[in-house]
Order: C-alpha cells, then sequence, then structure tokens
C-alpha cells in the first residue's frame, strides 16, 4: 500500500543530517510561493519532519519572504536561499524569483475553479456527481472548466448524456448586483445551501468569485492549445509510515506540460480515507492516531494524487526471526516486520492439507490421505502433494468451475443455447486441464469471432450487448479495472476519461451477428462500416460520443487510436495491448491470489485504482513479473503461492496480529463456496447428490446429471435449482459473479430441514452407515468423521463428550446420525482456515 | 416372406379383429439401431398406434422384417412397443435406410436403421454405469449398439488399446438422443482411486440448425493401455427412445464419412452445397423452355491468381467459375468484371466442404470508387424491430449502370481461414427457370372415399415469366388428381424486408385433389407416385421436371366397420 519515500522514525530521535525540499524552488509570477519541507535524518536512517521546530531565514528578505512559518513567497525577481537551522544542523535551499511584478491573468479554471475543488464544491459527492447537486453540475474536479463556466455564468440543469440543459436556464452569478450571485449566497449560507457553508463572507475565496463576478465574470485565460497544462499531481513523500501522534507534512507540486512545476500544497483538496487512522490539515499536515493503513487523496485541478499513510503499532520485543521460502515470504515479512506485526507458526500438517486441498482441488482430502500425509516425514511432502494436487483432474474441475464463474457460463449469458453454454465450458476446462498461456485465453475471448465457443459470451440472451458493457467486462476481468463511471463523465478519482472509455469502446462497436438466433456468427464490420446497409437500422450503427455525438474511433488507454479503416481486426489489437499490458498480468496474478488468501493484494480484486492500491506494491509487481516471464501459466503461480511460508500460516493468531486483515500475517478463515460446501458434506457423509437439470422458471426440465458427478462439475450457473446453492450464495451468472457467502438466515433454515444435512445421514453406502455395518466402534467412527470432515483428529475432550453424547442417546444410530448432523452443520466444516 | 410376415402378424397380433385405432401409426425408435448385412435379428420399434402394424417397410432393398407381437402402451411416455425380427441381406447397401410400418390407417413416418459393416456388439445387460463396471470391447472395428435408458445413464464401454493407436467414435441415433462421447484413463486420483481422468470430449462437430447432433471423435492414444469410452445423453437426458450405435474404428483419413451420405436427387436452389460446376447453364437450361444453347462456363482459380498479387484483380467476362479458397484468416480474393447498364446478374455461391457457421462466404462488388453496390448480405428488420443480417448463398442483381466491378470473396470473420474453406462463385447472366419445388409431407394416407388436398409450389427463378404445368403420375389404383384451389392464411403485414428480391423468389402454387375412390382398393404397400413441374413458355412446353416423390396408401375408413377394409397383399 505504501510507497516508502519517507520514513519516520520513532518520537524525539537523534537527528543526524537535515534537508530541505524541495532543494531548488523556482517562483514565476505575482504571488507564486513555495512550502518548504524540513526533514531531519536520524541515525537509522529514516527522515522526520522537523519542519515546525527547525527555524528559517531568507538570505536576501528583499527577494523573498516566508509566511505562515515555511511558506515562502518571492517579492522581486532575483536569486536567493533560505537555510533551516535545526539541532545544530543547517541546510539551504536555492530559490529564484521571476516574473514577480507581472500580474498574472485571471483563469477562471485555475482562480475559480481551484476554490471549487478545494471546498469540496465540485466533488463526486456534490455538484460534482453524475448528476450535479440540486440542479448545479461542476465537472468532477474541474476536469471541464468551460462546462462549469456555462453552468456557471449561463445556468440550466445539467443531463447525462448530452450538452442540452434541461429547463429553463438560470444563472449562478449577478452581474449586476454581485453580492446577489447565488454561488457566493449559498456558500455564505445567506440562504440554504444542502452542501452548508463553504467559506466566509469576506474570506480571500469569497473575495475572489465576488470580485470575478464584478469584473462581468470573464473566463479569462483561455487554457488553449499553447497554453501549459497540469498533466499531473506528485506527492511528496508519497507514503508514509509515522508512529501514533506523528506528524508529517506534505508537498503537492502540479506538472505542466511544458515541464514546468508550481507547488499546490494550499491549493488542494485532501480526503482521508480513515480517518480514524490517520488525518491531513488543509495546509497539508498529515497527523497519525492509530495503528493501521489508510491513503489519501489529494485533488486539484482537475487531477489526483494518492498519499500511503501507515501507522505502525509498539516496537515488539524479541521479533521471530523467519527465513523465506520464496520472494513472497520476503516481501510480506518485510513489511510485517516493519509494521511490528508477528506472523503467526507455520500450520500443522493437517491445517495445510485442508488449506491447500481445498484452495487448489475444492475438495477435502479423504481420511487415508489425511492419515499417510501426517504419518510421512520427508522434509519436502508439502511440495509433493501440491505436485500431486495440481496433476489431479480434481484441480481441472475446481479450476474450471472457479472460471466458469468468472467468464459467465450460464444458460442465458450464453445465447440461450444448451449447446453454445457446453462449448464455452468445454473451451475454459481445455483450457485449465492444458494449462494454456492465460494471456492467450485471454485474446481468444476478447478478439472472440465466428462461431467459436468463447463468442458465445458476446450473445447473453441471444443479442450483442451493447458495446460499452462488452469493453467494460472486458476490462473489469482482464485488467482488474472498473471504468463504468467514465462512460458518463471522467473516473471521478482515476486520470480515466469519458473520451477513454469511448475509445475502448469503439473496439467493440463494429460487432454483429450474422443469421438468426440459433445460428448466430459474430463478426466485425470491416473498416468500421457496415455491410449491405440498404435497411436503415432503427438504432445508428457504431459508438458515438455521448457529448459530443461524434462517431468515435478505437482508442487505447494511452490514447493511440487505431482508426477502424486502418486495421484488419482492430479487436484483435486490442486483445494483443490488453494481454501485454502490465495491468493484464497485474489483475490476473492479484485474482489467483485471492483464491488462497481470501482477498486481493489489491481488494476488491477488479477494482484497481490508485485510490484503491495494492497493500504489497512489490510483491504484486513480483508476482506478475514471474507470471509474465513463466509465459503466463496459472499451474506455477499457483505452486508459487501455496508452497510460501506465507499462504502455510496457521489461522491461530498471535497478540500482535489479531487485528491485522490485509498483511497475510496468519491465515483467515474463508467460507466455502456453495457448491465445494455441498461437495464436502457429499464427501463427508459418503452420499453422493445428484441434480435435476432445470431453471427456476422450469424450463428444460427432464435431465438428471450422472451418478458420481459432483457440484463442482456442473456446467451452468442457472440451471440445477436447489435451496442450498440458492442459501449458500450460488451466482447465476448473469453478470460478472460476486458471490455472496455471508451466512444467512436460510443456511440455519437448511441445516435444520433440509434434504442435504438431513437426507444423507442414514442409508447403505453412507460412510458411517457402512462403517456400522462393517461393525466398527464408536471410537473409530468418530474419529473416521474428524479426519473426514476437520482433516484432523477430535481432541481428547471431544471425544469424550461425543462418546458421552452417544452413551446418553436412545439408539446408536440416532446418535451416530446427530454426530454427523453436528459434524456437517459446523462451521469448522463450511470454512477454509 | 411377406405372406409369412403376415401370418405371423395375424397370429401374434389378436388386436386385428378389433376396431382399429383411428390415427395412422408413428415411429419413435427402433433398437437396436442397425446390423450387419446378412445379420438377422430381433429389434424393438417404439412409437404410438402400433397395435395395428401389418408390416414393416422399407424401400430399401434386402431390409425386411416379420413382426412378432405388439405390446400396447398405456402413455404418451409409455407408447406402444413392436417386437420384430430384422433380416438384413448379404446385399444390404451399408447406409442408413428408412424404415416405416403399415397399419390398416396408413404408413408411418420413417425411423433410420443402419447397415454397417463392422461387426454389431451389443450393450451388456448389466449396469455400467460407473468406470469400474465398464463393459469390455474385445476388438474393433466394431459398431456398438446401446440405449441410454434411463435419465442420468451413462454407459461405460472399455478398451485395450495399443500406444500410439487412433481411433475414431462416432455415434448414430435416433431423435431424442442427443449423444456426447468421452475418453478417459484409468488413472485413479489422489483423492478417489477409481477415478479415471477424462483426456477428450466430444459432442457434435458443430452444433447448427440442420446440422448432425451426432458426435465424432478423432483420438491418439499415447500409452499403450485400458482406456474407457463414455456415452452420455446431452444434460442427462435419456429413456427408451434413446438408443445408439457407436462406430469404434480405427481411424480413417479424411472426413467422416460413416454411415455414408445419400445424395440429394432432387434440385436445389438455394443451399451452400449445391453444385456448381461447368455444367450449370446447361441445367439451368433444362429447367426452362431454352432458345438457344446454354453460354459456356469459364473457370477461374482465383488463389492461383491471386498469387500474382499485388497485380491488379484478374478481370473475367462471361459467365465465369471462380474456383478457390480462404487460405488464411483475412485472405480476400477479387475478380474484375464490366457490365453493363441494365445487366442482370446472379452470383451464386457453393461451400463444397465447410460451410456456415465455420465458414461464411462474403460477398461484395464494390465499384471502381470503392462504393460497395452489392452484397449477399440481406439485410432486414426483424420481429424485434432490429436489423438482422444473413449471407445467402444466391444473389442476384440488375446493375442500374454501366461500369467496372470489383467482386470480393472473404469470410465474414477475420478469423476464419485455411484447410477446408474452399468455395466456388459462379458469376452469370440470369436464366429465368423454375427452381426449387417445395412438396409439404413425405407420404400421404388415402381414406378410400375421402378426397385430400396436396400442394405443390415451385419457384421461378430470376424473372422466369412463363408457367409452370404439374402432373402426377404413379398414383395407387383408382386414385384421380383433379385440379383444385387452396386457400392462403392470413398473414401478418412484413416488417421492412430490404432488398427481398436480391435473394427471394416468387412462387408458383398449384393444388392437387386426391380422389380415392370409394371402392378403390386398399394398398398393402406404398406406392411411390410422382409430381412433376413443366415449363411452359410462349406456347412451348420443355421437358418434365421430377419436382418430389411421395409414398402413398389407400387405408380404410376407420370410422366405417373394420371389415370394410380388406387387407390384400396387393399381388
Amino acid at each position: 500500500m505504501l510507497v516508502f519515500a519517507a520514513v519516520a522514525a520513532a518520537a524525539d530521535p537523534a537527528v543526524v543530517s537535515l534537508r530541505i525540499v524541495p532543494a531548488e524552488s523556482r517562483l514565476t509570477g505575482s504571488g507564486a510561493s513555495q512550502q518548504l519541507l524540513v526533514l531531519g535524518k536520524t541515525a537509522e536512517g529514516a527522515e522526520i519532519d522537523v519542519t515546525g521546530e527547525a527555524s528559517l531565514v531568507v538570505a536576501d528578505p528583499a527577494a523573498a519572504e516566508l509566511r505562515e512559518g515555511a511558506r515562502v513567497f518571492g517579492t522581486s525577481d532575483g536569486a536567493t536561499e533560505v537555510t533551516a537551522s535545526y539541532a545544530g544542523l543547517s541546510s539551504t535551499a536555492k530559490l529564484e524569483i521571476s516574473g514577480s511584478a507581472d500580474h498574472r491573468p485571471f483563469s477562471f479554471a485555475r482562480d475559480v475553479g481551484g476554490i471549487f475543488t478545494r471546498r469540496g464544491c465540485n466533488g463526486k459527492g456534490c455538484h460534482g456527481g453524475v448528476k450535479g447537486q440540486a440542479g448545479f453540475k461542476l465537472s468532477d474536479n474541474g476536469v471541464h472548466p468551460h462546462d462549469d463556466y456555462k453552468w456557471i455564468v449561463e445556468g440550466g440543469t445539467f443531463r447525462v448524456l448530452t450538452d442540452e440543459p434541461l429547463g429553463d436556464a438560470t444563472p449562478r452569478i449577478n452581474v449586476d448586483k454581485p453580492e446577489a450571485s447565488l454561488l457566493l449566497q449559498k456558500a455564505v449560507m445567506e440562504i440554504p445551501h444542502g452542501g452548508g457553508p463553504r467559506f466566509e463572507k469576506g474570506s480571500d475565496d469569497y473575495n475572489t468569485i465576488l470580485e470575478w463576478v464584478r469584473e462581468g465574470a470573464p473566463y479569462g485565460e483561455e487554457g488553449g492549445s499553447n497554453e501549459p497544462k497540469i498533466v499531473r499531481l506528485e506527492a511528496f513523500p508519497s507514503g508514509l509510515v509515522l508512529d501514533p501522534g506523528q506528524k508529517h507534512r506534505v508537498l503537492i507540486t502540479a506538472h505542466y506540460d511544458d515541464g514546468r512545476t508550481e507547488d499546490f500544497t494550499h491549493q488542494v483538496l485532501a480526503t482521508v480515507h480513515d480517518t480514524g487512522i490517520a488525518s491531513m490539515s488543509s495546509d497539508g499536515v498529515i497527523e497519525a492516531r492509530q495503528p493501521g493503513e489508510t491513503a489519501v487523496l489529494v485533488k486539484a485541478a482537475g487531477r489526483s494524487v494518492r498519499i500511503g499513510v501507515g501507522v505502525v503499532g509498539a516496537e515488539l520485543e524479541n521479533y521471530p526471526e523467519i527465513s523465506a521460502n520464496n520472494f513472497i515470504d520476503e516481501e510480506v515479512f518485510a513489511k510485517l516486520r516493519r509494521f511490528n506485526i508477528a506472523p503467526s507458526k507455520l500450520s500443522s500438517d493437517e491445517e495445510f492439507l485442508r488449506r491447500v486441498c481445498l484452495d487448489l482441488t475444492g475438495r477435502l482430502p479423504p481420511p487415508e490421505r489425511v492419515k499417510q500425509f501426517v504419518a510421512d516425514k520427508s522434509p519436502d511432502k508439502r511440495e509433493k502433494v501440491v505436485d500431486a494436487l495440481l496433476g489431479s483432474p480434481e484441480y481441472v474441475d475446481y479450476w474450471t468451475f472457479r472460471f466458469a464463474d468468472l467468464y459467465r457460463v450460464a444458460l442465458f449469458p450464453v445465447g440461450i443455447n444448451p449447446k453454445w453454454t457446453q462449448a464455452y465450458y468445454e473451451w475454459i476446462r481445455d483450457a485449465i486441464d492444458r494449462d494454456r498461456p492465460y494471456d492467450e485465453v485471454a485474446r481468444e475471448r476478447i478478439a472472440a469471432q465466428g462461431y467459436s465457443p468463447a463468442s458465445r459470451h458476446y450473445l447473453p440472451y441471444l443479442v450483442i450487448p451493447p458495446a460499452e458493457n462488452m469493453m467494460g467486462e472486458e476490462m473489469r476481468v482482464f485488467l482488474g479495472r472498473r471504468f463504468d463511471c467514465a462512460q458518463c463523465h471522467d473516473h471521478p478519482y482515476e486520470e480515466w476519461t469519458q473520451d477513454q472509455f469511448w475509445g475502448l469502446t469503439a473496439f467493440f462497436g463494429p460487432m454483429f451477428k450474422l443469421g438468426g438466433n440459433p445460428s448466430s456468427v459474430i463478426f466485425d464490420f470491416p473498416d468500421g462500416k457496415e455491410i449491405a446497409a440498404d435497411v436503415p437500422s432503427p438504432t445508428p450503427l457504431g459508438v458515438f460520443h455521448p457529448r459530443t455525438k461524434e462517431p468515435v474511433q478505437p482508442a487505447f488507454l494511452d490514447g493511440r487510436v487505431v482508426p477502424y479503416d486502418q486495421s484488419e481486426f482492430p479487436r484483435r489489437e486490442l486483445a494483443e495491448w490488453m494481454t501485454s499490458h502490465k495491468f493484464f498480468a497485474e489483475a490476473t496474478v492479484n485474482r489467483i491470489w485471492s483464491n488462497f488468501f481470501g482477498r486481493g493484494i489489491v481488494d476488491p480484486i477488479d477494482d484497481f485504482r490508485s485510490t484503491n492500491p495494492p497493500t504489497h506494491p512489490e510483491l504484486l509487481a513480483k508476482l506478475a513479473k514471474g507470471f509474465a516471464d513463466q509465459g503466463y501459466h496459472l499451474k506455477p503461480l499457483m505452486r508459487t503461492i501455496v508452497l510460501s511460508k506465507t499462504y502455510q500460516l496457521s489461522n491461530i493468531a498471535n497478540e500482535s496480529n489479531a487485528a491485522d486483515k490485509i498483511n497475510y500475517s496468519h491465515a483467515l478463515p474463508r467460507a466455502l463456496d456453495a457448491e465445494i460446501l455441498l461437495d464436502a458434506i457429499a464427501d463427508v457423509t459418503g452420499v453422493a447428490e445428484r441434480f435435476d437439470v432445470g431453471t427456476n422458471r422450469g424450463d428444460w426440465k427432464g435431465g438428471i446429471t450422472p451418478m458420481g458427478g459432483r457440484a463442482v462439475q456442473l456446467k451452468e450457473g442457472d440451471l440445477y435449482p436447489t435451496a442450498f446453492f440458492d442459501a449458500y450464495g450460488r451466482p447465476n451468472r448473469f453478470s460478472v459473479p460476486e458471490r455472496d457467502t455471508s451466512p444467512k438466515l436460510t443456511q440455519a433454515l437448511h441445516m435444520l430441514a433440509g434434504t442435504t444435512y438431513n437426507e444423507k445421514l442414514w442409508k447403505p453406502g453412507a460412510r458411517v452407515y457402512d462403517l456400522v455395518e462393517a461393525g466398527a466402534s464408536d471410537d473409530a467412527i468418530i474419529e473416521e468423521l474428524f479426519l473426514a470432515a476437520f482433516t484432523r483428529s477430535p481432541t481428547p475432550a471431544e471425544r469424550k463428550a461425543i462418546q458421552a453424547q452417544i452413551a446418553a442417546t436412545p439408539t446408536r444410530e440416532q446418535a451416530l446420525q446427530d454426530l454427523q448432523w453436528a459434524i456437517v452443520s459446523a462451521r469448522e466444516l463450511a470454512e477454509n482456515h | 416372406m411377406r405372406a409369412s410376415a403376415l401370418a405371423l402378424f395375424l397370429l401374434a397380433v389378436p388386436v386385428w379383429g378389433a376396431a382399429p385405432k383411428a390415427a395412422p401409426p408413428e415411429l419413435i425408435s427402433v433398437a437396436p439401431i442397425g446390423g450387419r448385412p446378412g445379420a438377422s435379428f430381433e429389434a424393438t420399434l417404439r412409437g404410438k398406434n402400433l397395435e395395428g402394424v401389418t408390416r414393416v417397410w422399407s424401400p430399401s432393398e434386402g431390409l425386411t422384417a416379420e413382426v412378432l407381437g405388439v405390446e400396447s402402451g398405456k402413455t404418451d411416455k409409455d407408447p406402444d412397443a413392436l417386437k420384430v425380427r430384422f433380416h438384413f441381406t448379404k446385399a444390404l447397401t451399408v447406409g442408413a435406410h428408412d424404415l416405416r410400418v403399415i397399419t390398416p390407417q396408413g404408413l408411418s413416418n420413417a425411423v433410420q436403421m443402419l447397415a454397417h459393416e463392422q461387426p454389431a456388439v451389443q450393450e451388456s445387460a448389466e449396469a455400467h454405469d460407473l468406470p469400474r463396471q465398464a463393459q469390455k470391447i474385445e476388438a474393433w472395428p466394431a459398431v456398438v449398439h446401446g440405449r441410454i435408458a434411463e435419465v442420468g445413464e451413462v454407459d461405460f464401454y472399455s478398451l485395450q488399446v495399443k500406444a500410439g493407436q487412433e481411433l475414431l467414435f462416432r455415434t448414430f441415433s435416433s431423435a431424442p438422443l442427443d449423444p456426447g462421447v468421452e475418453i478417459y484413463e484409468l488413472t485413479g486420483s489422489w483423492f478417489d482411486p477409481d477415478r479415471p481422468t477424462r483426456l477428450a470430449f466430444a459432442d457434435e462437430p458443430v452444433e447448427y440448425p440442420d446440422e448432425p447432433v451426432e458426435t465424432v471423435l478423432r483420438y491418439r492414444f499415447d500409452k499403450a493401455g485400458e482406456y474407457l469410452v463414455r456415452v452420455n445423453g446431452f444434460w442427462g437426458y435419456g429413456g427408451a427412445d434413446h438408443v445408439y450405435a457407436l462406430l469404434i474404428d480405427p481411424a480413417p483419413d479424411g472426413p467422416v464419412d460413416w454411415p455414408p451420405a445419400t445424395p440429394e436427387s432432387l434440385w436445389t436452389e438455394r443451399t451452400w452445397r449445391r453444385p456448381l460446376d461447368e455444367d450449370r447453364m446447361a441445367r439451368l437450361a433444362g429447367r426452362t423452355v431454352a432458345e438457344a444453347e446454354p453460354a459456356k462456363i469459364q473457370v477461374l482459380d482465383a488463389d492461383a491468381e491471386v498469387t500474382q498479387l499485388p497485380v491488379e484483380p484478374p478481370k473475367i467476362s462471361g459467365p465465369t467459375l471462380v474456383v478457390g479458397s480462404i487460405e488464411r484468416a483475412g485472405d480476400i480474393d477479387k475478380v474484375r468484371f464490366s457490365v453493363a447498364e441494365g445487366d442482370n446478374l446472379t452470383f451464386e455461391i457453393q461451400t463444397p466442404e465447410k460451410s456456415l457457421p465455420e465458414l461464411n462466404p462474403l460477398l461484395r462488388i464494390v465499384d471502381d470508387k470503392g462504393v460497395e453496390a452489392l452484397t449477399n448480405v440481406w439485410s432486414r428488420v426483424n420481429a424485434n424491430g432490429n436489423i438482422s443480417k444473413q449471407i445467402y448463398p444466391k444473389t442476384q442483381y440488375s446493375f442500374p449502370r454501366a461500369g467496372e466491378f470489383t467482386l470480393e470473396i472473404r469470410d465474414i470473420t477475420a478469423v476464419y481461414g485455411g484447410r477446408g474453406m474452399d468455395y466456388k462463385v459462379l458469376i452469370r447472366p440470369f436464366v429465368p427457370h423454375l427452381g426449387e419445388a417445395h412438396v409439404g409431407p413425405d407420404r400421404v394416407n388415402l381414406v378410400a372415399g375421402k378426397a385430400q388436398n396436396l400442394n405443390v409450389v415451385i419457384d421461378q427463378e430470376e424473372g422466369y415469366e412463363g408457367l409452370a404445368t404439374f402432373s402426377i403420375e404413379g398414383l395407387p389404383p383408382g386414385v384421380e388428381a383433379l385440379m383444385g384451389a387452396d386457400v392462403d392464411p392470413d398473414s401478418p403485414p412484413p416488417f421492412n424486408e430490404g432488398k427481398k428480391e436480391r435473394f427471394t423468389t416468387k412462387s408458383q402454387k398449384a393444388t392437387f385433389v386426391l380422389m380415392p375412390a370409394a371402392d378403390a382398393p386398399l394398398t398393402p404397400t406404398p406406392v411411390a407416385a410422382r409430381i412433376y413441374a413443366r415449363p411452359a413458355v410462349g406456347g412451348k412446353l420443355g421437358e418434365k421436371i421430377l419436382a418430389k416423390q411421395i409414398l402413398m396408401m389407400v387405408v380404410a375408413d376407420a370410422t366405417e366397420s373394420p371389415e370394410t377394409g380388406v387387407l390384400t397383399d396387393g399381388r
């Protein structure tokens, strides 16, 4: 999560050197200023903020002056220096001042738009929201100043997909009576304002706007093509690790496209994600509150930047020394060490075996295998079992199931044609079985055409969906990004713009289907032009920018345009671009990682953005690089993960890591998915489930899965309706599935009265029934059940309690049924831990 | 044989004297579904209204059967079961043969019966749903006859194969069954020592309208050992009519032609596989009253010319058959041609090997400015109000102005190309002619004394303005065919049908009234009546064109006493 450009050590350390940031500043124009940051370096190498404690002096007071502590303003052209002194140390920074007498031309974008950003008026939650607020719309973070100007000066109510305003236009300013401008009256609450007061009457911001209106509300400096534009914001430091109570100032610098920079520290709006962990003042000082990690989002001038903040816990005595199995451990353990979190011990053999079996194959280890594994004394037995599992047919079943979820293999999303669904499923299964390079699979799906199995996913309900929907899903699945917000407006927190959204969408614009519903062949119009446009389409074909109404040409995120008439198949070029982009490998390894840890290094796994950064960026980068280097095969990636000590840590927390949920200091319990749980119950009881074909609507009834089949092998997400699946959150896969594994009342009811939990307990072929028939003792049955369900033997206390319960039950059959019911209903069975 | 079969039937089926059911018989399945020429075996035909079956009938020489008895069904799900003994002569042609039954109410629909040269293996009566129960197949080639008798049932067979052996698995099944085939290796797994590992899965090669559902799977076994073959019904459907034959054969090279396909005997105009050859003009001339010798067709090898690129595409004139292939994804073959104002040209496409949806030939004609003048894509508005596009194997166009045009042939996708992607495009002037005939039923059961309509429709292609005359030959004795009239049903107004004239045709319709006399002799076996069309242009008659052959029977009126219909052998 953090980029540790600056690391603050414990409070009150001895400083051995001093420096001023920035070491050189160029102040251009009237009133230009630079916030300075004085950093002291400790003997341990950490840098702490001593700006508040240091004394600063300008060498030439005629050239510049210090205000508000360490903010230096240029007053006359020339060069000078600022010297900071602290604890007997000193450091000097150079200043160059130019244009100090030049009146800086007014710019609506900078001077008024900056106020909107700083005061939070144009945030997503206020007037910068998609539809604005109370009829008044501003572009989010001021990215469209011309639009903002129009809404203020001309008035009118904003509409999402058109430039045409709704209703009568009522200007937000009053040039004849500037003080009566709505813009000012609302902001100072002279008239009711849902957003509360934004500034005070007579404040600098109030006066700036008032003066602007008095001047006739000009747009001012045009900001045309020759005018430098801000291309990014930079925060220094980009990440911080602080002790509770410690403060640290950050500098925000705007970078212009002509290479110039400007201090923006005092012109930004900062939002702290978790204010319980840290806060940030309006002048850029972050204060740590309690241990944890959070992020600060800083916005200005249509740009944003994120600062990671970590607050460390108390230093641990006797921090354990742990060797690393691979780079995963090196990264994870290093961060745990920085945060004074001790990892848990290595898991027991039983704990490891259960976890790795469920994670690699979705299946509980059989009792005999548990006994063998525990008895095996070879040092590489974990490697051996991992390799056996990776080579098992159950691995193919399970990972086909996982990807069938992600790829939405279900009847209705794949053209309402059972054979298409089957072909799509088998295509995935073949890729898993052969461990095909994942980039190849992704390209095949993104650029699917014709009648290929992968092309069928572009025919939900037998129609080609809107191009923007297809684009959004492919980006989410393969790049882990959600671009949807940018459909109607520039993304509020990212650099994604509406133009980029529609540029990407245009790759999907020429898609069409040939033939009727039972025979649809997917193709893309060559050159993006419709073939046989003999009949005017009721809706225009192609992709049009919703605001400009102009047709859009395909363009990558980096702005490179792929004109339709210069590419044989633009969507194939998109597939190539996507799978060669680093986003692809990162998103894929993150998705796989989450299967083994219950959360992604970026979480949610398909919501990569600068404001949702990775908890372990270097680890993510190394995993992604390794994945790409070894040819995008999934098995080696999984092998690396499960053979790390990080994966093999126990679920038993210690004092330092009990609260940790994101740093992999110990294993966290994860609810089994509905299908996996059902198979687990079937395995424990020894009674397999068979599934009737059909939908909840009653279609396609009449078939049943073969004997020996498992829930994890079911192909379609919207078939085989059972109350169990509904209760335990099986998705219907109508959209990119997000499984809901949270506990529900229906689960409890199903445990009490459902067939799954109650009708597998006593019949020929059932595990316990057959054991009884074979003359097994109670103790042997208890042992077998525990091994089958929990991959462990019962504790003496458990054994004793169960035996007592059996003795107290009128019949042995009833007692053993009760025991089985208790075991299959146990949380320990229903979770991977 | 027939007399003895009848005698057997009379002995075995006591229902003949009872009032027969009013409806003609309907067949659903036959099991086993075939046998070897020279074989004699018992089988069960399942269907409705089979209680009065007098005969099992096939037009194929060498396929006979005797009726052994019938078990009446009680419900739709449990229909009648007719026990028969089939006799295949050694001369019986290998392939699929139509099989029907005859009752006093007439002739049934056809089910298909397979004659195969490979030895037959019958599915074991023992359960073999699980790998460990697999039925051993000792030798091959062989055809395994089985049935997915219950929902959720699968059939496992085991084979001992040599290393490097390649086998073909191909099904032939009856209608309700949609079979799939899987191959497993007996590996066991870490979790389950009995679990086999699936090596291959196959369903039909391409699931597409009108394509067969039969499974074709070739598999090369790298290692020697025991392997399992699993046959299952799609989605676990099954039942008594889910019958299959599974061919296991050392894989032959080339396309699988099992059972051998029967060539089309009737004219088809708008199908992708109809033959387009150098005699096409002559064949078209045979469907009209030709005034002059048909023009000669030039043949152009488009691929050979294309290899000379970047030179200009070759220019053609006169009727030309462009033969080529989409050799790789994105391949576009081009030829140029000139037209005079008002020229009427027809563009026909044949896909001899691969066809839709694996080869989707897009034909575009662009003018000298690159503007699209014509394609073989028909755009129209469908019932949902959306644009629908489909490619067609025949397009006709009247060029409104003279000029030079380029014809482009490509697959409509950018991803298909390579082996089997062959095409033929015939560019020719209009030849007004009688096209495809459409005659509804494949059999007619006429009730003595009761008239029945038979509609015949024949297409008028490429502006054919002559007439079509119709005649029927070979009617059963006592049956007359008179001209009649039928009433067209109302149809809803069409949506925007686009350039319909480029892709469809007008047609002529005739209605025959088939009138069996009240005393017309009942037909013990079907009579093949032939319907002919004949072009008539400018007062001249062209050659007779066989439009359809229909099986007809004359049966007694079931509403009357059963004694009024006297069954004769007809000889």
